[in-house]
């Protein structure tokens, strides 16, 4: 092995390691499955080893990577459609969960500080919600609203103008705040 | 907010523009001041912010990004050649280099995944060295009623689970209104973090000790950051960080832990 390459793969660890938790929410955002968000980084680890001659030193790493992620992300989940297309679907437990559950929502955290014990309900249906948006548009709230990642970090991971990221939050945020009302309106 | 502007990307609600930014800590201090200001004379304001800032909490329980894969630093090496290798060969010898690495990495994400699985599952509990966030490591400890994994609410028997869990000698006091419950792990913080959960007067607060670097200077009980309606503060003493998350502006217990 040259010095180099031993550089490289050094280089690579070290990266993938800092960007590691805005990829997976990447990926994450697109196959909508902590689990399969897992699978996803790991095939993507792999071939970007493959592929670490074609990244630039000096270039956006982060970018480069989230490059990867996305189209194994994108990947991952026609093929999870293609296979829910030839077996009929994945049983959603999920769904399942939230129905049985009562539909009512408050503030997550209560002002003695405890949990809403509606807590779990109010995700699944928020999840479910964002769950129709498109793939794009739930990595740039994702990658805001847990990450706290700003406009033009987002833009570059994304390939997106920071303009479009902006608005994709706002229309996540305001897709949230619409389904949190509209279980308030259900329980009034 | 207007029912109107939820759906226009071109025109952004601006209420949702500032909570945008209020919640993700772009806001100038004074500006954030005067809109706090604002938040506690409108309602319908108050009432977004929250709806914002409970969705946030909502997808940091959902997805919580595990901790990094530890990968190897360098492949694996194979056998070194006694001698220089031709080009051609040495070109060879490199494309099964990279297939070594990928094993390597392979390997390592997948010892890493089992580690995710569990910690997913536990939904909320955040990964090895993640950042304490205030809200998910309250909600995490609070997501079965804030009941302790071990009971304890004599000070003397917590000092000594904890002076054993931390190997420091880490002394536990009551008084002031001050009532322990106990500990509970998968707190968030390093895999040493371990929390403790006790009400004070009417609050319930949980206090999370975790090993910091030794060579890191003490400092008193400080408000490192507020994200209401959680209040974190922190203090570091002989390499022991105590960061106590409660709905107090105000520490309530940093001050009742002293280490040795």
């Amino acid at each position: 092995m040259t010095e180099n390459n031993a550089d490289k793969a050094f280089d690579f660890a070290t990266h993938f390691r800092q960007a590691h938790r805005a990829l997976w929410l990447v990926a994450a955002a697109i196959v909508w499955n902590p689990s399969d968000a897992d699978d996803v980084m790991q095939e993507a680890a792999i071939i970007a080893v493959g592929k670490i001659d074609s990244f630039q030193p000096g270039t956006n790493f982060k970018a480069w990577m989230a490059q990867i992620v996305r189209n194994v992300a994108l990947n991952h989940r026609r093929h999870v459609q293609r296979q829910d297309r030839r077996w009929g679907g994945r049983v959603d437990v999920h769904a399942i969960e939230t129905a049985a559950k009562p539909q009512k929502t408050a503030s997550p955290v209560w002002p003695d500080g405890s949990l809403n014990p509606m807590q779990d309900a109010i995700d699944d249906r928020l999840m479910s919600a964002l769950k129709a948006l498109d793939p794009v548009v739930r990595s740039c709230v994702l990658l805001r609203c847990v990450e706290e990642l700003g406009y033009p970090e987002i833009s570059r991971l994304l390939g997106i103008p920071a303009g479009t990221a902006m608005s994709h939050v706002f229309r996540g945020r305001a897709l949230m705040a619409a389904t949190l009302a509209k279980g308030e309106a259900v329980r009034e | 907010m207007s029912e109107s502007s939820l759906f226009s990307d071109s025109h952004p609600d601006p209420a949702l523009a500032e909570i945008d930014a209020y919640l993700c800590g772009e806001m100038p201090a004074a500006q954030a001041r005067a809109f706090e200001s604002r938040v506690a004379a409108d309602a319908a304001l108050a009432r977004a912010l929250e709806a914002q800032r409970h969705a946030q909490l909502s997808l940091r329980r959902a997805f919580s990004p595990p901790a990094p894969p530890t990968l190897p630093a360098t492949p694996p090496s194979p056998a070194a050649p006694a001698t220089p290798v031709a080009p051609a060969l040495a070109a060879g010898k490199l494309a099964w280099l990279t297939k070594q690495w990928a094993i390597a990495i392979a390997l390592a994400l997948v010892a890493t995944t089992a580690i995710t699985i569990t910690t997913v599952s536990r939904r909320g509990g955040g990964g090895a060295a993640a950042p304490i966030d205030p809200l998910t490591a309250f909600a995490a400890a609070s997501s079965d009623g804030f009941k302790p994994s071990i009971p304890l609410s004599d000070p003397n028997e917590l000092s000594l689970a904890l002076s054993t869990k931390l190997a420091r000698r880490v002394e536990a006091h009551d008084g002031n209104g001050v009532h322990f419950l106990g500990l509970r792990t998968g707190v968030g913080g390093t895999p040493m973090a371990i929390g403790v959960l006790a009400t004070v007067g009417d609050s319930r607060v949980l206090l999370i000790a975790d090993l910091a670097d030794r060579s890191a200077p003490d400092h008193p009980a400080a408000s490192v950051e507020c994200r209401p309606p959680m209040h974190r503060h922190e203090r570091v003493a002989k390499g022991l960080k105590l960061t106590e998350i409660s709905t107090s502006p105000a520490p309530l217990l940093l001050d009742h832990f002293s280490v040795d």
